[in-house]
């Protein structure tokens, strides 16, 4: 005889373990949405520790140093690099500036980021180059001329090849490598051309460095092992109180990068959590389902005595069971995301990955998992407590349509504040995490509205005339029917698609089409005083130029505002960006053609008195500057305070030569200074002028306009792509939804084929109202979510953008048809079995 | 109307019910089932209920069995008044003294034919519930079927473990309705035959419910349902 099985278990556990031995088959759905969300958030937050890892251990070789002094166009004064030697271990200097480079190959010179570098660098890392040349080697004079080595980029855009010469201002070097590795390239989001690195000492050759070069001048100090970087930081402050310079250090190096993984990973993580959430929709479902498959075997515990108590931990355990499996499923699956994602991100990140698992980042993850769960699964689980005994008796019974019992639902609304506030303080950002859920509650709650009074309509439209379309519409709106879950899940998704798709739509749209009709086609930086005339006259002589416009530069910061110094009015206005950073101010006899003068006048054209300015009117309206206030600057080390004279608006968006502060004539000519230029050119002849000004110029450094918007417009839609990608993620779990809604309507669909078969329908009359039955379902969905959508990309394109809004039908379209064709075929999927069912094994059965 | 049993003297009436109603609310209006039964029935005894379908049978026994609550009335069993119980102390009533045999069987599909029949043992929290329910089954006699799952057995064979079942804690009181509506006549004369044996051997009382009226004078007393209320059987002057 078979021995009795016993154990020590608790009761509720051990039925709940026969109970599974039923078959997981109505969980798939709910284990593949904790599987998706879980696997998400535990993916960004294991990347997100790496790279944070990451740039932990590389912070010295990211920054370059220990501490690093940065000034813009001067450099330090001999005393202060006196200090720097004298308070360090050992000192790297390194000048940046954009310039154009030509390799003997190339008709035509490049724009590149130059950078000069001095025997010591790098004080941490290593450059890494192809050949594997030693850099200081690679970068050494011989054979008649100085090394250089460049990006791949610099290679590939102008067919130069390692050995060959290149010509940068009036010096020439020889390419002896191509950089695969620069420790302390900084990511910004994106640099004008490839890197050119020269040795320091050839610099001055190239006669690039003049007063008034857009130079960057950065020094980095290695300090003594242990030395304490944030003493030596206010003891260099202490010594020089005035300096302009910017210091870092390595505990925050890469502070962009930094803040970027933050922002980004909070932002990927509440897309997890929104999976998680719309996906909670399933998890319902699918508790729901099988509470309701179980219900005979739920009446037949309690009339052999089981409490309500009970049947609840009997059902618990074995959802709590299924979550865990999803959960551990979802958590191996993202902690191996480091490294599975070198190659999906490349070069996105300036650090190697390393694999390590972060119990961290998993711990958060499984607990979003597990809270998701309980706040959906314990409505339907309290519902299991309620069910009736005597519904084995008889079939009146009403079903329990009561909220659940006070302590299942202080534990739903528990999970769920528990959730939000996760998901607020987890996030970098809480303010962003908090719109963000308050808008995600908004569209779920929304659309889950929307979907409840589309199912009301269809219930009081008359009764369609067409028996398939009769059938199809009570398919959707006999009680218990998923349409309003499906449409929710799904639908939310689809509406982040179609916003991103408009979004993106509109955004294009903007950089490329609605650009001004005369754009310049170049923008030319660093003309000498001393150029000028010749630049003005090989515009005149150049065939191809329509128009062109040239005005003088400075750089100057801004000192004080009306009296309060920059600091104090930093601290006002939040930091300001007109405050931050060093300003590029021209001065003008007469009002510049496309500005607005909308507060005061414009100066007379022979002005010759007290300085004037005339300021961007928003910058002033955000500051709180009027007329007549003065404002301060501090330009090559001169303070100059001038009144503002006139508010202008300017046009942004024109492409024009654009400044913030204008100076009235009689304060700036006799500063040094050097020009920046625009031309408009016939766009066959951009190639010759381009040349023309290269070979005559060789030290002016050309933008192509062309060329910069490709780079934006590249940029959005890397955006663009990233962003899709993840509303892919939010219709994966609608997906997931609509399929297990299928799955489990299957029992329903077959009985429903059966009797039509057995009352004379064809296979093709079901497979017909199925197919109508979804493709209304789909239709609904599709409508609701472009309307979504459309309110949605509108909003913020109006609102958040200051654009004005198009619709752009392709975008939505393919989305919709996309939704439609998803609904339909996976609806089908689930019938297909169905069709070939001979009634009689189901009639038996039924 | 009054049990004329009743007036028989019973010594201990295990179950007792005084001006019982039910009215139920369907979407169709309200449908009154029962309408005042007054009923006794002593410890040890064993009792039929006939009557038409929808007579309210199935409803008086659910009310028996704390499974439906009267809208009017008392209903006392084994000295527990079940109107002042809630949901989860009548489900330990039936625990401790309740079982039911159902016309459809009701057993869990997920479990084998030894594990349906401990359930009620292991509710009660009996340590020995395994060894009690092999020994129901075997008394059933399933000795060979342990491990064997509803699907995996015929019908009477089900309704074995499911009269094993609702015997195996040896309740005061045990309820079946229709259990042999789903079977053929010989297998149906078998487990009235297991039910009687069993009835006898712990001295529990049995309520029953058949159309069969062959099983109903088996019975020492045969009611009759009538649209609601008990009416006396034409046979249970030859019963008396």
């Amino acid at each position: 005889m078979t021995p009795a099985p016993r154990s020590v278990a608790p009761l509720s556990l051990r039925l709940a373990l026969r109970e599974l031995r039923g078959g997981l088959k109505s969980f798939r759905v709910f284990v593949a949405v904790l599987v998706l969300g879980v696997s998400i958030i535990a993916a960004v937050g294991s990347l997100s520790a790496s790279l944070v890892d990451g740039l932990r251990a590389n912070a010295r070789a990211l920054l370059g140093g220990d501490v690093e002094v940065d000034i813009n166009n001067v450099p330090a004064s001999p005393e202060q690099i006196a200090y720097f030697h004298a308070q360090a271990i050992e000192v790297s200097a390194v000048r940046g500036l954009r310039a154009m480079a030509r390799p003997a190959s190339a008709t035509l010179p490049a724009l590149v980021e130059l950078k000069a570098v001095d025997a010591a660098y790098p004080l941490y890392g290593t450059v890494k180059l192809d050949p594997p040349l030693d850099l200081q080697e690679a970068l050494a004079a011989k054979d008649g001329g100085g090394g250089a080595v460049a990006e791949r980029e610099l290679f590939e855009r102008t067919g130069a090849r390692v050995g060959d010469r290149i010509t940068v201002g009036e010096a020439s070097f020889t390419l002896r490598a191509v950089i695969l590795e620069e420790p302390d390239r900084t990511a910004g989001p994106f640099s004008l051309g490839p890197r050119l690195m020269i040795a320091d000492r050839d610099l001055a050759a190239t006669g690039l460095v003049v007063l008034g070069s857009l130079l960057s001048y950065e020094y980095r100090m290695r300090l003594a092992a242990g030395a304490d970087v944030q003493a030596w930081q206010t003891a260099l402050r202490a010594a020089f109180p005035d300096a302009p310079w910017r210091l870092r250090n390595y505990t925050a190096a890469q502070p962009q990068v930094q803040r970027f993984v933050d922002r980004f990973g909070a932002f990927l993580i509440l897309v997890g959590l929104t999976v998680l959430v719309l996906g909670g929709v399933g998890v319902a479902n699918a508790v729901q389902n099988y509470i309701h498959s179980r219900t005979e075997t739920i009446a037949t515990l309690k009339c052999l005595g089981a409490d309500g108590g009970l049947i609840f931990r009997v059902y618990f355990w074995q959802v709590g069971a299924l979550a865990a499996i999803g959960i551990a499923i979802g958590l191996a699956v993202g902690a191996m995301a480091p490294l599975l994602a070198p190659p999906l991100i490349g070069d996105a990140v300036p650090v190697p990955l390393e694999f390590a698992i972060h119990p961290g980042a998993l711990a958060v993850s499984a607990l979003y998992g597990a809270l998701t769960t309980a706040l959906f699964a314990l409505w339907p689980l309290s519902r299991a407590r309620e069910i009736p005994a005597a519904g084995l008796f008889r079939a009146i019974v009403a079903p329990t349509r009561r909220l659940p019992r006070t302590p299942d639902l202080a534990l739903m609304v528990g999970a769920g504040a528990i959730l939000i506030v996760m998901a607020i303080f987890g996030a970098g950002n809480p303010m962003f995490a908090a719109w963000f859920i308050a808008g995600a509650l908004g569209v779920l709650l929304g659309f889950r509205l929307a979907a409840l009074a589309v199912v009301r309509v269809l219930r009081a439209l008359p009764r369609p005339r067409n028996t398939m379309t009769r059938l199809a519409v009570a398919a959707l709106t006999r009680p218990g029917a998923p349409t309003a879950n499906v449409m929710l899940s799904l639908g939310a998704g689809l509406s982040v698609l179609v916003a991103v798709a408009l979004l993106d739509a509109n955004i294009t749209r903007e950089v490329r089409n609605e650009v001004p009709d005369k754009v310049p086609a170049f923008f030319f930086l660093d003309i000498q005083a001393d150029q000028a005339e010749a630049f003005d006259a090989l515009l005149r002589a150049t065939p191809g130029v329509e128009s062109s416009e040239r005005v003088p530069t400075l750089r100057g910061r801004v000192a004080s505002v009306g009296g309060v110094s920059n600091e104090e009015m930093r601290q006002r206005t939040g930091g300001h960006w007109w405050l931050r950073q060093e300003l590029t101010l021209t001065y003008a006899a007469a009002q510049p053609d496309d500005a607005v003068v909308i507060g005061g006048q414009w100066w007379p054209a022979d002005y010759a008195g007290a300085p004037l300015i005339s300021l961007d009117a928003e910058v002033a309206r955000e500051l709180g500057i009027k007329m007549g206030d003065s404002v301060a600057f501090t330009i090559l080390g001169r303070e100059i305070a001038a009144s503002v004279a006139n508010l202008r608006r300017v046009d942004w968006e024109g492409m024009g030569l654009n400044f913030t502060v204008i100076f009235a004539p009689g304060t700036l000519e006799r500063a040094p200074q050097t020009h920046v230029a625009s031309a408009v050119v016939a766009p066959a002849q951009e190639t010759p002028v381009f040349a023309a000004v290269s070979a005559a110029l060789p030290s002016v450094t050309i933008i192509r306009v062309k060329d910069l918007i490709e780079r934006v417009t590249g940029l959005i839609t890397q955006i663009g792509t990233a962003v899709r990608g993840v509303s892919l993620l939010t219709i994966a779990a609608g997906v997931l939804v609509l399929a297990g809604a299928v799955a489990a309507g299957r029992r329903q669909r077959l009985y429903d084929s059966v009797i039509l078969k057995v009352l004379g329908a064809t296979r093709a009359d079901v497979l017909r109202a199925t197919l109508l039955e979804y493709a209304i379902l789909g239709a609904l969905t599709v409508v609701l979510a472009a309307a979504a959508g459309t309110l949605a990309a509108w909003s913020t394109v109006t609102f958040l953008m200051e654009m004005e809004f198009a619709f752009a039908f392709v975008p939505v379209a393919q989305a919709g048809a996309g939704g439609l064709v998803l609904v339909v075929l996976l609806g089908l999927a689930g019938t297909w079995t169905v069709l070939s069912q001979r009634p009689a094994p189901v009639l038996r059965t039924a | 109307m009054a049990d004329p049993a009743a007036s028989l003297g019973a010594p201990l009436a295990l179950v007792r019910l005084q001006g019982v109603e039910l009215t139920l609310e369907s979407s169709a209006g309200a449908v009154n089932i029962l309408r005042g039964v007054d009923l006794d029935i002593a410890a040890g005894d064993t009792v039929a209920v006939t009557g038409a379908s929808g007579s309210g049978k199935s409803t008086l026994m659910a009310v028996i069995a704390g499974l439906e609550r009267p809208s009017k009335g008392r209903i006392e069993v084994a000295g527990h008044d079940l109107g002042t119980m809630d949901e989860d102390a009548l489900a330990l009533f039936r625990r401790r003294h309740v079982g039911i045999v159902f016309q459809s069987f009701h057993l869990i599909p997920t479990m084998t034919a030894l594990e349906n029949v401990a359930v009620p043992l292991e509710l009660a929290g009996r340590g020995d519930a395994f060894a009690r329910a092999e020994a129901a089954l075997r008394a059933a006699g399933l000795g060979h079927r342990f491990t064997h799952y509803p699907a995996q057995l015929s019908g009477g064979e089900q309704q074995r473990v499911a009269v094993a079942r609702a015997f195996a804690n040896e309740p005061a009181l045990v309820l079946a309705d229709e259990p042999t509506g789903n079977l053929d006549s010989t297998t149906g004369a078998a487990i009235v035959d297991l039910m009687f044996t069993t009835q006898a051997r712990i001295g529990c009382t049995l309520v029953l419910i058949t159309h069969d009226t062959g099983v109903a004078r088996r019975c020492r007393r045969h009611l009759r349902m009538e649209d609601g209320r008990l009416a006396i059987p034409p046979a249970l002057a030859a019963n008396a």
